[in-house]
């Protein structure tokens, strides 16, 4: 399955890490009509993958590489390929530390691959969707930062997780479906902190809660700072009915909710996240989805391994639905919203065709259960219900072609 | 909307009289079975919708299904991985297949002898020898295989696989799949036209039911269901049933809180039916006056007069019927 790359793609461009030299040499295979192979790009050590150094000693879990998710969707769809006369395979193939991503791109692309599922970080695959033809749909499997889908809006570039603004959005739906519309800001010294803290603030006003304070936490002990360092005293002020936190980090966003001076609940990086993806989700046949990764990959399946498992299967469905045989089918599919995917979420999805964002339901999940998918039955919108999370077309400075 | 299902849970609902052509004492009572995932009852409803009794079953009873003499009732225990047989009159358990992984849906062949379960989890359809208990043959299936129907001539048999949006069709005599058809998303229970002809399978995420002709084992047709006021994604098809006089079938909608009624010869919706919160299992009862529809996030049966299309009445049963 996970077939190696052809030796013309050559080994000297690519390298390929951690595999062996003779496997490098195998034959290629060309990509006939009803052999459609997409290629599943990844970053030698790259930092993402890397064990975490938590500040005060605690351990943040390493995030597992996401293949499996990847492997799971060719499996998953394999019985109804066959009916289809089609296989669909995964070239693996692994960029050496240092080595340039756009050189890659053109490769990747003469090699005949339908789709690249790019397990990279954001400079690469920023890079890599600026080089490659138009007509190769990039799948980006793990940002959610916005600017990627406000900057990106000429290039093949698919994105599979909520953006931050949808996480956003799904939050605050719920809060004010609770009647918890007065909302208390308390963001990190980071700028995606920041960033999620305004995204948050957009979100509220969109849906009609309210920001009654909005103040940056300081990392520290100086008594001299102590109205940026001690939660308690600077959640002490006007009341509010919930507390957003926006520590991207991890870092001292595990305490916040017994540090609070009123007891109120905490939503956004702690508490009730908004998420892809959970191992516990009980609905619309996820636990089937969780059960057969966890037989595959002996772990939980998470965000990053249901991103690479959707980007996988928007392809075959693309395949399946559209007979997409080449690149350009696929690209031309996804991009203009023909293919719906069931996704496991209870609606089908489908890619927005104006700035590539995968349109799905968000799950909102606390330590150990999904408590809610947005959207929320309130929130109505002229085309799905699914576009009221996130940037909509007239809001995006991307257009439709 | 997201939010309105909970786990995917087959609602199954079973009447005596009305499943089995075969005259038995059990089918003369007209009870109807309904079966509750979250807590593991079945409860007996009497013609009328009243509750009878229930009884604590296997764990999680989701597809049902009656012996051709109606004096067992067979129950997919999906958390159990049995298949149990249920006496009818006393509600004991008879007896007790085994090492069924996760069982959903089955069918029974037309002559009583062989189960074909879909096996949820292992993308798998066994065949059981309900005789001796034994698993005789197995097929690869796509993955999620849900609904399972027997053709009455015993010729074929159609599983549909939920997640691979595919029907597979065994050909009995020859054991093996000899046709996959590709279907709309979501593929998940089957209903037979009284003369055999065509099978329907409703596509649930693509709220659509696709309609297959058995001779050539084509998609020939399909049935649309457009709620006035609802979305697509509202509409989340379930279960079937068809008239006797194969003119008439009622197909419940999910998410959509209603029953369509469907004109078989034209495939046209002409009515549909507000019942409860997300029904899924239905059947007609004998004399057809009667439709009974298993509402999952309702937690009750409700009864629909078939004649004035509108329910005279909701009976509150288990957890998750």
């Amino acid at each position: 399955m996970n077939r190696l790359p052809s030796a013309a793609l050559g080994a000297a461009l690519f390298g390929l890490a951690a595999l062996p030299a003779a496997a490098q040499e195998a034959p290629r295979v060309p990509a006939g009509a009803a052999d459609l192979h997409v290629v599943y790009l990844s970053r030698e050590n790259d930092p993402a993958y890397q064990p975490v150094r938590a500040e005060n000693g605690v351990t943040v879990p390493t995030l597992p590489d996401p293949f499996p998710g990847a492997e799971l969707a060719i499996r998953d769809t394999r019985a109804t390929a066959r009916a289809l006369d089609l296989a669909v395979e995964l070239d693996r193939r692994v960029l050496p530390e240092g080595a340039p991503v756009a050189e890659v791109a053109a490769e990747i692309a003469r090699s005949g691959a339908v789709a690249v599922v790019a397990d990279v970080p954001k400079d690469d695959l920023v890079a890599l969707a600026r080089a490659v033809p138009k007509t190769l749909a990039v799948f980006d499997v793990r940002q959610h930062d916005d600017d990627l889908r406000a900057g990106f809006c000429d290039a093949p570039l698919f994105h599979l997780l909520p953006s931050d603004a949808m996480a956003t959005d799904a939050l605050a739906q719920f809060v004010v479906g609770k009647n918890w519309r007065r909302a208390f800001v308390l963001y990190g010294p980071l700028p995606a902190d920041k960033a999620l803290a305004d995204d948050f603030a957009a979100s509220a006003k969109k849906f009609g809660a309210k920001v009654v304070a909005a103040k940056q936490f300081a990392i520290g002990n100086d008594p001299r700072r102590r109205d940026e360092i001690d939660v308690s005293l600077m959640t002490a002020s006007d009341d509010y009915d919930v507390v957003f936190l926006a520590d991207t980090a991890g870092d001292f966003g595990r305490f916040v909710p017994w540090q609070l001076s009123r007891p109120r609940p905490v939503i956004g990086t702690e508490g009730l996240r908004a998420a892809a993806w959970d191992p516990l989700a009980e609905r619309f046949g996820a636990p089937q989805v969780n059960h057969r990764f966890a037989r595959l990959a002996k772990r939980d399946m998470d965000n990053g391994d249901w991103a690479t498992w959707a980007a996988v299967r928007s392809v075959v469905e693309a395949a399946i639905r559209h007979g997409a045989r080449d690149a350009a089918a696929v690209e031309k599919s996804l991009a203009e919203d023909a293919t719906p995917i069931d996704l496991s979420k209870g609606v089908e999805s489908s890619f927005r065709p104006w700035d590539h964002q995968l349109r799905q339901a968000v799950m909102l999940r606390s330590a150990d259960a999904v408590i809610a998918y947005a959207p929320f039955e309130p929130f109505l919108h002229r085309r799905t219900p699914l576009d009221t999370l996130g940037v909509d077309l007239e809001e995006s400075p991307c257009r439709l072609k | 909307m997201p939010g309105s299902r909970p786990t995917r849970v087959a609602a199954a609902i079973l009447l005596a009289a009305a499943l089995s052509p075969a005259p038995a004492r059990a089918a003369g009572t007209g009870q109807i079975f309904v079966s509750n995932e979250r807590s593991s009852q079945i409860f007996v409803l009497t013609p009328d919708g009243d509750v009878a009794s229930s009884f604590e079953s296997c764990g999680r009873p989701r597809g049902m299904q009656f012996t051709p003499d109606h004096a067992r009732l067979l129950v997919a225990c999906g958390s159990d991985d049995t298949i149990a047989a249920y006496d009818v009159a006393t509600h004991k358990l008879a007896k007790r297949f085994r090492d069924v992984p996760d069982p959903e849906a089955f069918a029974l062949s037309p002559d009583g002898r062989n189960l074909y379960v879909s096996n949820e989890d292992d993308a798998e359809a066994t065949v059981i020898d309900i005789g001796t208990g034994a698993v005789v043959q197995r097929y690869p299936m796509g993955d999620e295989p849900e609904g399972v129907l027997a053709t009455p001539d015993g010729r074929y048999v159609f599983v549909a696989s939920e997640a691979a949006n595919l029907v597979q069709v065994i050909d009995v005599a020859a054991k093996k799949v000899v046709k996959e058809i590709v279907t709309a998303t979501r593929p998940r229970r089957f209903a037979l036209t009284p003369d055999a002809k065509r099978v329907w399978v409703s596509d649930e995420i693509a709220g659509l039911v696709e309609i297959i002709d058995v001779s050539t084992l084509a998609v020939v047709g399909q049935v649309t269901f457009d709620v006035p006021g609802l979305r697509h994604d509202e509409i989340t098809p379930v279960d079937m049933a068809i008239s006797r006089d194969g003119r008439t079938a009622y197909v419940t909608l999910g998410r959509a809180n209603r029953v369509a009624v469907v004109d078989v010869a034209t495939l046209k919706t002409t009515d549909f039916i507000l019942t409860g919160k997300r029904p899924w299992g239905l059947r007609l009862s004998r004399d057809e006056t009667r439709l009974y529809v298993a509402n999952g996030l309702s937690d009750d049966v409700a009864v629909v007069d078939t004649a004035a299309r509108k329910v005279i009445k909701a009976v509150p049963v288990g957890v998750i019927p």
